[in-house]
């Protein structure tokens, strides 16, 4: 386990924090209007209050002369009203500030009632379903109306700023293409320094910037699955996904190449220690799965948490995407695992996690946390929602960081805290948002309005904004956040952790693809 | 409490007095109606406990009012009686405005 570095320094709630879903709230936000409003009115009352008490106060104090006997009792009588502390002034103070915030949270509910980005998603979305549904002679007739209407136009910048963007991280990426892009005097300044980026983004500035890429993923699939025949898909990006796993996998199975996933050995078993304390060191954890880490390639840790009171609990961690070729190899956390979940397909990756659950003795009853980075979130998220291990397991918890799981279900008795930032956009690529569900919480950092420098600049490219040490420290932070949506999954972590005196065990599993009739490559 | 040429200490106390509680009243009515909000969850709860102190806080202060308003009368009456006259004799009591 990695020691995470909270920032006690600060007490004040964290900046850049915005919380969504959760335990519902009801409330119109123009109540909340016009109850700032009889707060403003309560403390002008008692301003008017305060002013004729000294009014009074001093007319006491002019006429002690004639009867200094009673002037110093009634003094004492109205000093009370004029407590720095407890008088009229200060009441009506606390009052005005009261009303303040009642304002400030009227605003927020009114923001997220007119979200920018839903009316962007609910406009374009809508209107490339339905020129989409037409099939490609559709679509362009459709573009030809969304042109008239206004709205291709943030869909064409929105894909050519997603496809920027793509190509950036591409760019980054250790792989072939992504060294041919580093290489080339072209490509490098355009990409690895984000200029491409930053111009597709500037005609867009204003536009919310998760909405934008959820518009241009969901563009790019329309465009992807349009040329298909037949009528359009009603999940574009599923559709898409599922286009683009069949066309990795296919020369494997034209060549008769079938393998699977196996698990195993053990690698490492690490003695006891504490377990988790919160989410950051639970992330902490996934982190430390990565290779060059405390993981090779395709491992995955089982924590059992032993109870001071005889109690199990166990936290899964799964790290993300570790092999962006296109073509499968040995690592099952690789880019045909993405492209699997993101279809609804069986994928390898999931198949490493569940057999390395089967091999942990993990109890029936005996909670279970999963949590994962990326590809590791969409795993986790699978594994909880799928009925068959639900019977087998009591997935009390998901932990989500940068994973793009918004068109995933999840069961209602388990609770999910998805972490995402603004500036990465991998959380985008399901093309729409999380659901707003009571048992699932979406929580998203602004990173540029971090205290942290190294945030600020991960804000500034996909890569950074999605590293899973810069996850580690937005959850380091998020733990200061209050917001009562957070406490159904903080219940969850406090379950699963344990109390002080808790103790625990880490099993790393390391998985890779075998065919049936060898051993592992 | 402001006091006119004509007139003693007593009148402009009560009705200052009066003012103060009418003032405090209305305070107390407004702080009831901002707790009429069709709003729920953790947030509206600790809403609810700020907004219930700030009416305790009201509530004390117009206990308060009412606790002055003996003693200052008290005092407004004897601040008149042991001037009878005087501010109409020679203008030597003193006048607020």
């Amino acid at each position: 386990m990695s020691a995470v570095q909270h920032d006690g320094q600060d007490t004040d709630p964290p900046p850049g924090f915005t919380v969504r879903g959760g335990p519902a709230t009801r409330v119109r936000w123009e109540d909340l209007s016009l109850a700032a409003d009889a707060l403003r009115r309560a403390a002008d009352a008692l301003d008017a209050a305060d002013r004729r008490v000294r009014d009074l106060h001093a007319a006491v104090e002019v006429s002690a002369g004639w009867s200094p006997a009673t002037a110093r009792p009634a003094a004492n009588a109205l000093a009370p009203l004029l407590s720095a502390s407890l008088g009229a002034r200060a009441v009506a103070d606390d009052t005005l500030a009261l009303a303040r915030a009642l304002d400030r949270a009227a605003e927020e509910y009114r923001r997220a009632e007119l979200d920018v980005g839903a009316l962007v998603r609910a406009t374009v979305q809508g209107s490339v379903a339905a020129a989409a549904s037409r099939g490609p002679v559709g679509l362009l007739g459709g573009a030809l109306r969304l042109l008239a209407l206004g709205s291709v136009g943030v869909q064409t910048l929105a894909l050519a700023h997603v496809t920027a963007r793509g190509a950036t991280l591409l760019a980054a990426s250790p792989t072939p293409a992504g060294m041919v892009l580093r290489l080339n005097p072209w490509t490098r300044p355009l990409l690895l320094e984000g200029r491409l980026a930053r111009a597709t983004w500037a005609p867009l500035g204003g536009l919310p910037r998760t909405a934008v890429v959820e518009v241009g993923v969901v563009a790019a699939a329309t465009a992807i699955t349009g040329v298909l025949p037949g009528p359009a898909p009603r999940d574009p990006v599923r559709a898409a996904a599922g286009v683009l796993h069949t066309t990795v996998t296919l020369p494997a199975r034209l060549r008769g190449e079938v393998t699977t996933p196996a698990v195993g050995p053990v690698v490492e078993r690490w003695p006891v220690e504490p377990p988790p304390r919160d989410a950051a060191e639970v992330l902490a954890d996934v982190a430390a799965d990565y290779p060059p880490y405390e993981g090779a390639d395709g491992t995955v840790s089982v924590r059992r948490v032993d109870h001071p009171d005889g109690a199990r609990s166990w936290v899964v961690t799964i790290p993300g995407t570790q092999d962006w070729s296109p073509v499968a190899g040995d690592n099952p956390a690789d880019l045909t695992s993405d492209l699997a979940l993101m279809a609804g397909r069986a994928d390898d990756a999931t198949a490493a996690v569940v057999a390395a659950l089967a091999q942990s003795g993990i109890g029936r009853d005996e909670p279970v946390l999963l949590a994962g980075h990326s590809l590791g979130g969409m795993v986790a998220v699978g594994i909880a929602a799928d009925p068959l291990l639900a019977a087998r397991y009591t997935f009390a918890g998901v932990l989500t960081a940068g994973s793009p799981v918004g068109s995933m279900t999840l069961p209602a008795d388990v609770q999910a805290l998805h972490l995402e930032h603004p500036h990465d956009d991998v959380p985008a690529l399901d093309g729409g948002p999380n659901p707003d569900a009571s048992n699932r919480v979406t929580v998203t950092r602004d990173l540029t309005r971090s205290a942290h420098a190294a945030d600020r600049v991960a804000a500034d490219g996909p890569v950074g904004a999605h590293r899973v040490g810069t996850y580690v420290r937005s959850a380091a932070t998020m733990d200061r956040v209050e917001d009562e949506r957070l406490e159904p999954f903080r219940a969850v972590l406090d379950r699963v952790l344990g109390l002080p005196g808790s103790t625990s065990v880490v099993t790393r599993y390391t998985a890779a693809r075998v065919s049936p009739s060898g051993p592992p490559g | 409490m402001s006091v006119g040429a004509q007139g003693g200490w007593t009148y402009p106390a009560a009705t200052g007095l009066h003012r103060v509680q009418e003032h405090l009243d209305d305070a107390a009515g407004q702080v009831a109606a901002a707790g009429g909000a069709d709003w729920s969850g953790g947030a509206a709860a600790s809403f609810a406990d700020s907004l219930s102190e700030v009416a305790t806080r009201v509530s004390r202060l117009a206990a308060s009012a009412d606790g002055a308003r003996a003693e200052v009368l008290r005092h407004a009456l004897a601040a008149d009686a042991a001037v009878p006259a005087a501010g109409l004799a020679g203008g030597t009591r003193p006048v607020a405005v």
